[in-house]
């Protein structure tokens, strides 16, 4: 019940956030420099013929009264329409919805597990040679431009050694095979970054668990090391992790655009990226508009799980 | 950075003064030390090349070795030798001469990008958490939908609006990073806020102002400058990969993003090209990362704010306000919270 | 590029996507006997290629590869010879019959099917497509192509006669280019509208649509009941990576049996005993286009003297490499060995010697000295950004700064319209006739049926010739420039091609003379096909060159 009520003011929270987005979105499809109307009709369009589009877009009117009709449209679940495709952008984004998110969710399976294995045992062997390795690697891990590791791949494992297939994709619903073979660089590169980041997150705030007084006392009551630290300490220091992976949403997607670039993945990054070069504004717009969304979500649903981890937390 | 002096009774980190002092304790850490000495090397590079550009016409790096900008369709793709130590680009011209001179704009992206967030970050967050109520409110929901937005793709959009030049690159990642220094600054303002010598300046009547940028600002400050040199890498790899991308530094001006993206056609058969810019961005970044790691060490051993790969992020501040948000359940959903050590501000007191 | 033909007006969009494709794919057709021999079991052609499909309605398609790949789906009535010395009857049983100078009938083939039970191909069929291309409701990029006909008219069951506006040279070509006249399934294509049937193609071509994964792949199949016969291979499927050095990759590994070959990979290609290479003219102009309305080069002293500043080999080497041929009279060499136009007299007269005193002296002519800053816009891309770069250093040799500006071909094609740089970097493919680099490139915009909009200062064409000579009032220029136009638009209404040669000599006189543009090469670009893909070799001209009159390729896995 208390929990229930926790997420419904969560998610009101997040309208006047929302509703900054929409209207930042609104102005910058009208600041992006080019003219959809000629982007559809070649440069020298009969005039009859781009009164007729201008009027049915509805281009001639006010400001306010074309972010009205936005708002509206978007409450409808309506993006616009695209003008390089002639599709409505939400069919467009919704084709590319299921790779940005397949390459996300398994690139988080492949830090997670990793990034917690070696921050805990950077954590037990604090200033000893393995925690001075993982660490190192940790800043190695952040340090590394994720384009120059996707193209450093690509040249090492699919032209050098012939291994993976450089580009493609593949449901993992339809064919897992196939699938993890071509996803394994994709997932590689943005993983990286993000199992080095939440690796030195776990191993920080493990530190400073064991600062903590209950260690002290847990280990004069003699309980072993391993133990405690794995059963008390880990617990506790999983809460700020939880967070920065709802806050890592944002990261990834942003590198979706990269990513999906250079592994020729049909998702919503390269959707973005190809619409700003087209000048294609609403399906820009459209897919930034879903990013922010996402990772508003990704937020709430992170402070919930946090909320309903933390003991110390009521929600009511 | 080290404004006035702080009464030495003052809680945590910051009775450990100024930022020089900071920097005299990171002799115990070996990392940081390392971080220095490769961004020192940079910076010397980078001076040299700004130097030898403007003044010199590339005068000294021709004489030295070769020029960036020279080039020789003989050479084309040519292989590392004694000649061209990291070989040729498409166009002949030797990639050591460029790769030192990448080190310019590399580093001023990274200054420029970092020195505009820091100092926009700090003014909205000292601004909002000293004066609170809707102008809190106001400026930390606008951050909000900055940070909502990934930092990529608002590059990317921004770029597109104001045309691809340096100067718009500066400004993209400069607004960009924002967000997450106001954040940081906010919360360590809203801990200072309520401090004796706040309030006994208050009381003195100071004017507010003078306060925020006498008091507050100055003893706040230290996490900010961790944030900043922990981001200093984000913003290089972000500015080099919208340069990747085409919407960067326009040639032939070199820099590291841009020669990789040039690099990327011709992989198969010239890996310098693309190598070496790429390591070179690794290790820039590698040396802002360890300074700001040893920074953080040396600053607060409890601090867990950590650099990420575009944007940063206060942990802290997030876990209270999870805290404050879910146990005053009658608290208004924005309103600045309260610390764990009840140095925040109390329901109802807007100085 | 191939595919650009004829155009008549600067279409936004296609511009955008042939530039894209330049350099990559685009090219695939053929010329060897099919071997009957051949086992039956073709397996499935697997060809990269960088652009996505926005719609496969080849009526609304502005894509240079899907305007090839376009044949397999759909049929035209004619098909260009791989050699591209003909146009074989393709639909058509017979070349059209000329009645009199404005009127031709087309005989159609009686056992064409349309996919999946929709019904025989008609004349209908042929009147229904050719003339909602002619209806500028439908604002269908194609339309310029065929404006020369007024109308198609089913006259028979499979007899349509076509009534043209006036006669025109470039009939045939476009009665066999899918960006000209497609026929699609009348039926279907009003039962489902624009937008579905953009998405549920029904043509009668030897391959039908199967699936389309966005921005991934393109999977066709074998049509059984195709008029030509059953094609031996089972599919077709286009693989849409973006970066065609990746796509090479993936052809090196085996994984797919056609791609680009950049010029850098060339050598790895061209080592690769599994990768048969084949080298083959773009048919285009690469160069670049002086802004003669504004800024430092609206004295055509000035514009002579950037002429004098580059060496054009160097240019084109560090453009393309030896992925290039030069070129005379803004046309691909290939047209002027064809037409045998006067190329000698017009580099001796109008491409100089690079040198810089000369230059100088020019630019001090013109009354801009030395002392100005050019602003050299590119858009993205290694060709764009080699010739830049010479030309960016021999300005800095002569004491003129120089920006480059590289921008988004969308940003570009605005900055084209509004007159917003010095210098550009410019290519248009406008395949193997004259007109389609004289009649795009330097028509007088003003003279065109509709005008232009008024924010529009005129297109990249001639770098607003025509709008500079007027806003100055520069009469003596203008009467040439008239006569350009005259001459240009009465080539194209022109037939005998003796003529027409006339005409274009007179122009390319006028146009050099000018020097509006810096003509340098044209571009080559290379195909690397599986060496297990059989009879089955790409060449300029040819399309459906998977299966059509002239080869049937198989997979010999």
């Amino acid at each position: 019940m208390g929990l229930l009520r926790y997420t419904i003011r969560r998610l009101l929270q997040l309208i006047p956030v929302l509703f900054g987005i929409v209207t930042l979105t609104f102005v910058m499809m009208h600041a992006l420099p080019g003219d959809p109307v000629r982007l559809w009709l070649g440069t020298e369009p009969g005039q009859e013929l781009a009164d007729e589009l201008i009027e049915a877009h509805g281009f001639d009117r006010p400001m306010h009264e074309q972010y009205v009709d936005y708002l509206v449209r978007l409450a409808q679940g309506d993006l616009g329409h695209s003008f390089v495709y002639n599709r409505p952008v939400v069919d467009l984004m919704w084709e590319r919805m299921e790779p940005t998110l397949v390459v996300m969710g398994l690139s988080y399976l492949v830090a997670l597990p990793v990034a917690l294995g070696l921050g805990i045992y950077g954590a037990a062997r604090h200033n000893r040679a393995g925690d001075h390795v993982s660490r190192f690697a940790g800043l190695a891990g952040i340090s590394t431009p994720n384009f120059w590791l996707a193209l450093m791949m690509i040249y090492m494992f699919s032209y050098n050694f012939g291994l993976l297939p450089a580009t493609g994709y593949t449901s993992p619903f339809v064919d897992p095979v196939e699938a993890a073979v071509l996803l394994i660089m994709p997932v590689l590169t943005l993983a990286t970054a993000q199992t080095a980041l939440l690796m030195r997150m776990t191993r920080s705030s493990m530190i400073e668990e064991m600062r903590e007084d209950y260690v002290e006392t847990a280990r004069a009551y003699g309980i072993p090391e391993r133990k405690i630290l794995l059963r008390h300490s880990f617990r506790n220091a999983l809460l700020p992790l939880v967070t920065i992976v709802g806050l890592q949403v944002s990261t990834l997607l942003g590198g979706s655009v990269i990513v999906e670039e250079i592994f020729a993945i049909p998702g919503l990054g390269r959707l973005f990226f190809d619409s700003v070069i087209e000048q294609d504004y609403s399906v820009a717009v459209g897919v930034t508009l879903f990013f922010s969304t996402l990772f508003l979500i990704g937020v709430v649903l992170t402070d919930i799980a946090y909320a309903y981890i933390d003991p110390r937390i009521k929600y009511d | 950075m080290s404004g006035e002096g702080v009464p030495a009774n003052d809680a945590e980190f910051h009775d450990e003064g100024g930022v020089l002092e900071t920097l005299t304790k990171l002799r115990h850490s070996p990392t940081s030390l390392a971080g220095l000495l490769i961004i020192f090397a940079l910076v010397l590079m980078a001076l040299f090349s700004a130097v030898d550009n403007f003044v010199f016409d590339r005068a000294i790096i021709t004489w030295l070795h070769a020029d960036p900008h020279a080039m020789d369709q003989s050479m084309r793709y040519d292989d590392p030798s004694w000649e061209h130590p990291m070989g040729t680009d498409r166009y002949g011209r030797d990639m050591l001469s460029r790769v030192i001179y990448g080190s310019r704009t590399a580093l001023t992206i990274g200054i420029v990008a970092v020195g505009i967030s820091f100092v926009g970050g700090v003014i909205i967050g000292a601004v909002s958490a000293f004066f609170g109520g809707y102008v809190d409110d106001f400026l930390m929901r606008s951050v909000e939908i900055l940070y909502a937005i990934p930092g990529l793709v608002l590059a990317i959009i921004f770029m597109a609006i104001f045309g691809p030049s340096i100067y718009n690159l500066f400004i993209a990642y400069g607004i960009v990073g924002i967000p997450a220094y106001a954040r940081v600054m906010r919360s360590e303002a809203l801990s200072i806020r309520d401090r004796q010598y706040v309030e006994a300046a208050k009381l003195a009547g100071l004017p507010r102002r003078t306060i925020l940028f006498r008091e507050i600002v100055p003893n706040g400050i230290a996490p900010v400058v961790v944030q900043a040199t922990l981001s200093m890498g984000g913003v290089i790899i972000g500015a080099a990969a919208l340069s990747f991308l085409g919407f960067g530094v326009q040639p032939p001006t070199p820099d590291w993003g841009r020669m990789l993206s040039d690099g990327r056609t011709a992989m198969v058969v010239a890996w310098w090209v693309a190598v070496f810019p790429g390591i070179m961005i690794f290790i820039t970044v590698m040396g802002f990362n360890m300074l700001g790691d040893g920074l953080r060490d040396v600053m607060d051993p409890k601090m867990t704010v950590e650099a990420t790969p575009y944007d940063d992020w206060n942990i802290d501040e997030w876990k209270e306000k999870q805290r404050a948000a879910t146990t005053e359940s009658d608290l208004a959903p924005d309103t600045p919270t309260t610390r764990a050590d009840g140095s925040g501000p109390q329901e109802g007191d807007r100085s | 590029m191939t595919d650009n033909l004829n155009q008549s007006h600067l279409d936004r969009r296609r511009f955008v996507k042939s530039m894209a494709a330049a350099g990559s794919v685009g090219l695939f057709a053929g010329c060897v006997g099919s071997d009957p021999e051949e086992s039956e079991d073709g397996g499935v052609f697997v060809i990269a290629t960088t652009d996505e499909v926005e719609t496969f309605d080849p009526r609304q398609n502005q894509l240079a590869w899907y305007s090839s790949a376009a044949h397999y789906l759909f049929d035209s009535l004619l098909l260009q010879s791989p050699d591209g010395s003909e146009f074989e009857p393709h639909l058509a049983v017979d070349h059209p019959e000329e009645i009199d100078e404005t009127t031709y009938v087309v005989e159609i083939r009686d056992d064409v099917e349309f996919h999946d039970d929709w019904g025989q191909l008609t004349a209908e069929d042929v009147e229904y497509s050719i003339n909602w291309v002619l209806d500028p409701d439908n604002a269908s990029p194609n339309q310029s192509n065929v404006a020369y006909i007024d109308e198609a008219e089913a006259t028979g069951e499979f007899e349509v006669t076509l009534h043209l506006e006036y006669p025109s040279g470039l009939m045939d070509r476009s009665l066999a280019h899918m960006n000209a006249a497609p026929i699609v399934c009348k039926e279907a294509a009003e039962e489902m509208g624009d937008e579905e049937f953009g998405q549920n193609p029904v043509g009668s071509g030897p391959f039908k649509l199967e699936n389309h994964d966005p921005s991934s792949s393109v999977e066709l199949v074998a049509n059984a009941d195709y008029f030509l016969g059953e094609p031996i291979l089972e599919g077709l499927e286009y693989r849409i990576i973006p970066e065609a050095e990746v796509g090479y990759v993936n052809l090196a590994q085996g994984d797919l049996h056609q791609s680009g070959v950049t010029e850098e990979l060339l050598g790895e290609a061209e080592e690769d005993d599994d990768i048969d290479t084949y080298q083959l003219s773009n048919m285009d102009f690469q160069g670049f286009i002086l802004n003669s309305l504004e800024g430092p080069f609206t004295d055509v002293r000035a514009r002579e003297a950037v002429h004098h500043l580059i060496d054009y080999d160097e240019v084109l080497d560090a453009a393309a490499g030896s992925l290039a041929g030069r070129n005379w009279g803004h046309m691909p060499q290939e047209t002027v060995d064809a037409w045998d136009f006067p190329a000698d007299e017009w580099e001796e007269n109008y491409y100089p010697e690079q040198d810089h005193d000369r230059a100088v002296e020019l630019f001090e002519e013109a009354g801009v000295g030395t002392d100005f800053e050019v602003d050299l816009v590119m858009t993205a891309g290694e060709a764009n950004e080699g010739r830049s770069l010479v030309l960016q250093n021999e300005f800095e040799e002569v004491g003129i700064d120089c920006d480059i500006r590289e921008i988004s071909t969308g940003d570009w094609l605005e900055a084209l319209n509004q007159a917003d740089y010095d210098i550009t970097t410019y290519g248009w493919g406008g395949n193997d006739d004259p007109d389609g680099y004289y009649y795009h490139m330097f028509r007088d915009l003003q003279n065109d049926e509709g005008g232009m909009d008024d924010d529009v200062v005129g297109h990249s064409s001639i770098g607003y010739l025509y709008e500079g000579s007027r806003e100055r009032g520069d009469d003596d220029v203008l009467e040439d420039l008239d006569r350009l136009d005259d001459l240009v638009r009465e080539a194209q209404a022109t037939v005998a091609q003796e003529e027409r040669r006339e005409y274009y000599v007179e122009a390319a006189e006028i146009v050099l003379s000018l020097y509006p543009v810096i003509g340098v090469y044209s571009a080559e670009s290379v195909t690397g096909v599986h060496t297990n893909v059989q009879n089955y070799e790409p060449s300029e001209f040819g399309e459906q060159e998977a299966f059509n009159h002239w080869q049937e390729a198989s997979i010999d896995e």
